[in-house]
């Protein structure tokens, strides 16, 4: 596993170079270690507070915080379905069923395989799209369960 | 010597409870800029600006219920328990938080008021277990006490209660999750007074739990006050935890035995069953505030340790062993006493106590040897090997210095220490200095290894081990460039020919770090200079105190009274050994000696030469504590007569004929001199455990047996008599010039091996620490740290331990690779008294070689 | 005849990608600033957008001006701009349209308000999930720098402004402005208790201005074309126009801009979004985004501003209207809102920690037919909790759940009495739910 120090300390410095202050780096530097490391582990949750001055343990409340940060490993699609009030009325729920039946995996789990990893989440922002979903923060409006099958089939 | 009551005021009263423990006095208007005034309940009252509605109340004794403010802590106001009516304010305002405004009408006990607390007691309560037969906070606990005061007897709440897993913080602190409350005063103890943020809320929302990263145990020094601080049961001290309710224990005042700042703390015991089971923080705005280290805290065990010695012990066939029916102990040690003093002379008895016993013990301890006995062969300085009497500490009394760590620290705006860890040494100061850079002082900081505060400094300049003198060498000369001051004339000889180049580079600094360094300190205000000592008790330590003073008075610190530089010192009475004259060349209150003696390298020196017959050493291990072990255990072998007072028996009194068990720190009623020079009584709290005495105790008798016509002493009698002897009789500030002092130019050779140094470390494995079980958990395994270079070229690999040896002996221990350890150093912190790391430094060697073991 | 939208924000806009600096400035795009940096003192454009009346659209509607007005001129702290790009409130997606299809109209309106405030730091604090659009708007931010309109010497003029974009991570709480401020310093995004309020002591406890992206994004045309152009839109109280995003139960959901108070609720849902679905009846409307207390259908008739909303006992919050038609079950409903906020409480505080969770376990017993008679009531105990929190996010849920609990309390006493939960109405043939049953 590179460490952020090792793949990304040019990008490292650009972030604690630009923000006015070095805690502020923190959410950025998080990003920047999910990207290096595919999820916050724990080595990179410790160099982030060498970086910033902050605690280990404040690094973590930090990422805790924050429910898009990963403290696991999670699958290479992560799938995140709105459920939040305006897809909710246009049919989130059953859409979440399927969902959970077609991957054979309750919310929250990653296939065995590794591939998807299925979460619901609070509104998305994108509800005149409803019902709603992104996979790897790319976005999808107006789902159906025949276009959900689309989107999933047409996934490597 | 000051007055003893004057510091300090000393009675056992009601505790108070964590909440309220300390509180800097909300400051009522006299002469400052805005004062504002406002009613509350009815009472006005007028404050100054920017003082709080809680604090306004409590001036005016109203008492406002509150669980996430603490007076030391930044304002959250989010348990939202303190909320108050301010007339005209649609919405209740949190009174922890919200300044008081000018005309402002307040009620704390309003209907609306009353009934909000009573939804939040409420609202607190319904995922709380109320496991209070079981919960150690049961009887100091503010939630049972406003939910008696300010909750309702209604709970509604009909669902299941949130629970959390339970983490194990290590041996200190037991986390109960599930009766935390989030006030995060935890949390915000160790990020802004520790400064080590161990603990934060994870999660979010109704998730959201105290805890660590990945739920590792906590490993800061101060981590015992978040249960001080924790209103609930939630944070309980493990050590106590179900060996007492809080209401069989008897609380008496009494002085941290662990280091030299003499921390104020309370000792709870149970007289029923002669045990110490608790020691908390007593408030003392000028030592500790309201804090103590975890060291003070938990390490008290050992007093109630099954292995105490109960009765004195003879040696008989090689072995320590009761003593026969009907011997007389005190008779048989004064007998062989007196039989070496008439065959060789008092000169051939000697007599060494710990720094750690109290004035009333060391002043008698001294009159004792030179009254009674005759001899002046006495010192209570055992942790290092000094050839001459005289060290840097006592050279800096006799010019003034000003020594007063503990309360400059405390106004300072610039800190420099020279020469020290603090953080190992005094960490109470540690604290304090944190607290200031908190409020925006500087810190500048020279050592010579990795220390502590490597990242904390603003300028941290790391020398050679040894090169303290060198390095105050360059720094001055540069100070005195930055400051403009001219060159002192005592000085020109001192600088003939000085090349401080050179000298920068032999000491292993960066010219550039110590332009820095001397620009900073050339440019501060209201600096604070400190000295270690590590610095003052080396080899060069006068000429350091000397060169130091000199820096002092450059920039200004000095008056007619006195000279603006603080030695440290380590033990907890290591000021009143001193002030008490148990030393070998000065009497009570630095008086010349009468009759003069030997120190203790001299002593055993003489000893292992069998010139010195008898020793009487009291409190401490002598063999485990003396850097040269070897000479130490020859010493003890050669002597006729060995005479060891302790608790238990270790090495030394392996070594001895006769051991004499005294009674520990909570046993004694005495006074502490801190190194501050504050003196701190603290009380008896048990009686003796049978079979032991107190040093005093021991001493009279010895004395009375030599026929010496001392009354029975108590210790308050022996406080009025050393009161009037050892006050320094101190010369008006001599430091009339600046001082010349000495540079060495020879240029060391270079020596085979690396360079050892040793250093202080906070939980180390010393006798007393083995024999508490908390302390033992915690203790840090001994290591050796190497630099990634020396590492790399010993070959050396993680796993495996490595054996360093001197011609003294070896340790096998393991080692870790460390890139502020200077490549040719092996950097062995703390005492282990179980592995004698101190006999790698016998003979005065400095030297080791390291392999892997198993080659 | 069919009411329509106005558009001032949108107008132009070709939805399908962003524009870029070029044809935003053919089309008078940073003249506003040119104008504010080369011919107004920071003074005069408060005055400015003081006379425009633009309000806030991020929830308050706090007039715009008279915040900047609350910034300390004397301070010696530097002070910031903080475009609020959080929009998390559920229903609302009107910010997103700005920053994706006109990137250049928030840079601008931050460096305006900047200007304005003598700020040289503006921040653009962007939800998490809006990871494209973050995209979109880091690459107009370069654009602006190429073109010397962000960074040093702003147009060539002494004025010099940093923009960083910063991204949340999924917290909903801070949209909060005190909540972002605390996440943009890096920690977990707690609200902070007000007063101070960031106009005084924000960004680093210096002076901070947040804004909403909507709220910004009037500037530069209120700069360019005056005050007195936009005060002429819109009401008395209410001026200007407002991005109003629909979504729900309607035909065609949509992000539409209207004039504010020249169009009633019932014809945004009616004539923009083309009403509810075939054979459905609009049972309720939520007017400002999920925390504004819904609307019954008797309700819509009222002028969408400031002012009438809230006379009809709701609020305008952020605009977004959710459409509720007849298969809606208001406790599932309620309970679906209660468990957003419990799961966007920061935790902090009691009320608001605790309360959010004993809400959810209330609703969801009784919409699991485990209801207990008692149970409005407690919950009503609960709410006079209201105002005891730090933030408003706890209000944000009372008063929503207040509202469902007046309005429907038949519902809800049906499912205490019934016992058991009545999925009959939910996935009716014609909501899209009836598609899975095949
Ligand atoms: C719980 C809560 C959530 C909020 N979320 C947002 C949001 O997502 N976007 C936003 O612009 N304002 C949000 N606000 C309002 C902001 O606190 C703030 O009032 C606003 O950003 C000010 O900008 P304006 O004056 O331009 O409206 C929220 C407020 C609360 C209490
Ligand atoms: S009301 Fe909720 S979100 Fe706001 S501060 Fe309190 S706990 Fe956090
Ligand atoms: S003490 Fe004021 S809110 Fe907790």
């Amino acid at each position: 596993m590179p460490t952020i120090a090792e793949a990304a300390a040019e990008e490292a410095r650009a972030i604690l170079h630009r923000l006015p202050n070095r805690h502020s780096s923190s959410i950025p530097l998080l990003y920047l270690a999910w990207k290096t490391c595919a999820w916050l582990t724990p080595a990179a949750l410790e160099e982030i507070a060498a970086l910033t001055g902050l605690s280990p343990a404040t690094v973590e409340g930090i990422a805790g915080f924050y429910t898009m940060f990963p403290l696991h490993p999670r699958g290479k699609y992560h799938i995140e379905i709105c459920d939040n009030i305006s897809c909710y009325i246009n049919g989130a729920p059953d859409l979440k069923n399927h969902l959970r039946n077609k991957l054979g995996i309750e919310f929250g789990q990653t296939t065995s395989d590794g591939r998807f990893t299925l979460d619901h989440v609070e509104c998305l922002g994108n509800c005149c799209e409803a019902p709603c979903m992104q996979i790897n923060g790319k976005e999808y409006g107006r789902l159906t369960v025949q276009k959900i099958n689309e989107i999933l089939d047409s996934l490597d | 010597m000051k007055d003893p009551h004057r510091g300090t005021v000393i009675h056992p009263r009601a505790r108070p409870f964590a909440g309220d423990a300390y509180a800097e006095e909300p400051k009522r208007p006299e002469s400052f800029r805005k004062p504002v005034t406002a009613t509350i309940d009815g009472q006005s009252v007028t404050v100054e600006a920017g003082t709080t509605i809680l604090q306004a109340a409590q001036i005016l004794g109203i008492y406002i219920p509150h669980y996430c403010y603490h007076p030391a802590l930044s304002i959250v106001a989010s348990c939202r328990l303190c909320l108050v009516e301010v007339e005209k304010s649609p919405k209740l305002v949190p009174s922890c938080s919200t300044p008081v405004g000018e005309g402002q009408v307040i009620f704390t006990r309003s209907d609306k008021a009353k009934r909000a607390r009573e939804q939040q007691m409420q609202l607190l309560l319904i995922n709380h277990p109320l496991d209070c037969p079981v919960c150690d906070q049961g009887g100091h606990c503010q939630l049972q006490r406003y939910s008696m005061d300010y909750g309702t007897d209604d709970s509604r709440y009909r669902f299941p209660k949130r629970t959390f897993p339970k983490p194990n913080l290590g041996p200190f602190i037991d986390l109960e999750r599930n009766r935390c409350i989030l006030c995060t005063r935890c949390v915000r103890f160790l990020e802004e007074i520790a400064g080590n943020a161990e603990l934060a809320v994870m999660k979010r929302g109704n998730d959201s739990l105290i805890g660590t990263f990945l739920e590792r145990p906590l490993h800061g020094e101060f981590s015992g006050n978040t249960i001080d601080l924790c209103p609930v049961g939630s944070l309980t001290d493990k050590v106590f935890r179900f060996r007492a309710r809080i209401w069989e224990l008897e609380a008496k005042p009494s002085v941290c035995p662990h280091c030299a700042v003499g921390c104020n703390i309370l000792l709870d015991s149970r007289r029923r069953t002669h045990e110490l089971l608790r020691i908390t923080p007593r408030t003392n705005p000028d030592v500790n505030g309201p804090w103590i280290c975890d060291k003070g805290r938990f390490g008290f065990d050992f007093v109630n340790s099954r292995l105490r010695v109960r009765s004195p012990l003879v040696k008989r066939d090689g072995e320590l062993k009761p003593p026969a029916d009907g011997m007389d102990v005190i008779e048989y040690i004064v007998a062989q006493w007196k039989a070496i003093r008439d065959r060789h002379g008092p000169g051939a008895l000697a007599g060494l106590i710990s720094p750690r016993k109290t004035n009333e013990s060391l002043y008698l301890f001294q009159r004792f040897f030179r009254k009674v006995i005759g001899s002046g062969n006495i010192d209570h300085r055992m942790d290092r090997v000094g050839l001459e009497d005289e060290d840097g500490y006592l050279y800096s009394i006799r010019i003034g210095a000003r020594n007063d760590p503990v309360g400059e620290v405390r106004k300072a705006e610039t800190i420099f220490i020279l020469g020290s860890d603090l953080p190992n040494e005094l960490p109470i100061l540690n604290l304090q200095i944190r607290q200031r850079l908190r409020h925006g002082a500087t810190l500048l900081v020279a050592h010579h290894q990795g220390g502590s505060y490597r990242d904390l400094a603003a300028r941290y300049c790391a020398y050679h081990p040894g090169a303290e003198m060198d390095f105050l060498a360059v720094l001055f000369f540069l100070l005195v460039q930055e400051k403009n001051v001219g060159f002192p004339g005592s000085l020109i000889e001192t600088y003939r020919d000085f090349n401080s180049a050179a000298v920068a580079n032999r000491c292993g600094v960066a010219m550039e770090a110590l332009q820095n360094l001397a620009r900073a300190l050339a440019n501060a205000s209201n600096a604070t200079l400190l000295l270690g000592e590590e610095a003052w008790a080396g080899a060069d330590g006068i000429q350091t105190v000397r060169a130091f003073a000199d820096m002092a008075r450059a920039m200004g610190l000095f008056n007619e009274n006195d000279v603006g530089i603080n030695l440290l010192l380590r033990h907890s009475n290591s000021r009143g050994a001193i002030e008490m004259g148990v030393l070998p060349h000065l009497g009570p209150g630095l008086s010349p000696a009468d009759p003069k003696g030997k120190n203790t390298h001299r002593i055993l020196q003489a000893a292992a030469h069998g010139e010195l017959k008898s020793l009487f050493i009291l409190g401490e291990d002598l063999i485990a504590r003396y850097p040269d072990r070897a000479l130490a255990e020859d010493a003890l072998k050669r002597a006729d007569f060995v005479v060891v007072a302790d608790t238990f028996v270790h090495d030394t009194a392996r070594a001895a004929h006769v051991f004499l068990p005294i009674a520990t720190f909570d046993e004694i009623q005495g006074s502490y001199t801190n190194v501050s020079g504050k003196i701190q009584q603290a009380e008896r709290v048990l009686v003796p455990l049978s079979g032991t005495a107190t040093p005093l105790q021991l001493l009279q008798a010895l004395a009375r047996r030599f026929g010496a016509e001392w009354d029975t002493l108590t210790p308050p009698a022996v406080f009025d008599i050393l009161r009037r002897e050892s006050h320094p009789a101190l010369p008006p500030n001599k430091m009339a010039d600046y001082l010349p002092f000495q540079i060495r130019t020879e240029n060391t050779e270079p020596v085979e091996g690396l360079c050892l140094q040793r250093g202080p470390l906070l939980f180390d494995r010393t006798g007393d620490v083995i024999r508490t079980p908390a302390l033992s958990a915690r203790s840090q395994p001994c290591t050796a740290r190497l630099s990634p270079e020396d590492v790399g070229t010993l070959g050396l690999s993680a796993e495996n331990s490595i054996v360093v040896e001197s011609p003294g002996g070896r340790v096998t221990i393991p080692f870790i690779m460390d890139k502020n350890t200077p490549s040719g150093s092996v950097v062995i912190l703390g005492e282990y008294d179980d592995l004698g790391i101190n006999r790698l430094t016998s003979r005065g060697n400095s030297r080791v070689r390291i392999i892997q073991e198993g080659e | 005849m069919a009411a329509s939208e106005t558009r001032v924000l949108l107008k132009d806009l070709d939805l399908t990608g962003p524009r870029d600096l070029d044809s935003y400035r053919r089309m008078g795009g940073y003249q506003g600033l040119a104008k504010c940096l080369r011919q107004f003192t920071p003074d005069r454009v408060i005055d400015e957008v003081k006379q425009s009346g633009l309000r806030g659209r991020g929830g308050a509607g706090f007039p715009t001006g008279v915040k900047w007005g609350f910034v300390p001129k004397t301070s010696p702290k530097p002070k910031y701009l903080v475009c609020n790009a959080d929009e998390g409130e559920p229903g609302t997606c009107k910010d997103r349209v700005l920053m994706q299809y006109n990137p250049h109209s928030v840079i601008e309106g931050c460096l305006i308000a900047a200007y304005a405030i003598a700020a040289h730091h503006a921040f653009i604090y962007i939800r998490g999930e809006f990871s494209e659009i973050a995209e979109i708007l880091e690459r107009a931010v370069q654009e602006a720098y190429r073109a010397h309109l962000a960074g040093t010497n702003i147009l060539g003029t002494q004025y010099s402004c940093e923009i960083i974009v910063y991204r949340g991570a999924g917290a909903y709480i801070c949209g909060e402005e005190s909540g972002l401020l605390t996440s943009l310093e890096g920690k977990r995004g707690n609200p902070r208790n007000k007063p101070p309020f960031p106009a005084v002591e924000g960004l680093y406890r210096a002076p901070t201005v947040v804004n909403n992206v909507e709220t910004l994004a009037c500037l530069p045309s209120i700069m360019r074309n005056g005050a007195a152009w936009y005060a002429s839109l819109g009401t008395e109280k209410s001026k200007g126009t407002k991005l109003v995003p629909v979504s729900g139960h309607v035909r065609k959901p949509g992000v539409y801009e209207i004039e504010l108070g020249k169009i009633t609720l019932r014809e945004i849902i009616a004539d923009l979004a083309r009403g509810v679905r075939e054979g459905h009846t609009i049972k309720a409307v939520i007017p400002g985004g999920s925390s504004s207390p819904i609307l019954s259908a008797d309700q819509l008739d009222v002028p969408f501003d400031y002012e009438s909303v809230a006379a009809a006992g709701s609020m305008l919050g952020s605009g977004a209207i959710v459409v509720l038609d007849n298969t809606v079950d208001m406790v599932e409903f309620a309970l679906r809102l209660a468990k957003f906020y419990a799961h966007e409480s920061c935790g902090q505080c009691t009320p608001c920690r605790e309360g959010t969770r004993w809400l959810v376990e209330i609703l969801n017993a009784i919409h699991e037919g485990r209801g207990h008679p008692d149970d409005l009531e407690t919950i009503q105990k609960l709410f006079e909790t209201e105002l005891t929190s730090i933030c408003l996010l706890w209000s944000a849920v009372v008063m929503p759940v207040r509202a469902l609990i007046e309005k429907f309390p038949e519902e809800f006493r049906t499912a205490i009495a019934r016992g058991t939960p009545d999925f009959s109405r939910m996935g009716q043939p014609g909501s899209p739910v009836s598609v899975l049953a095949e």
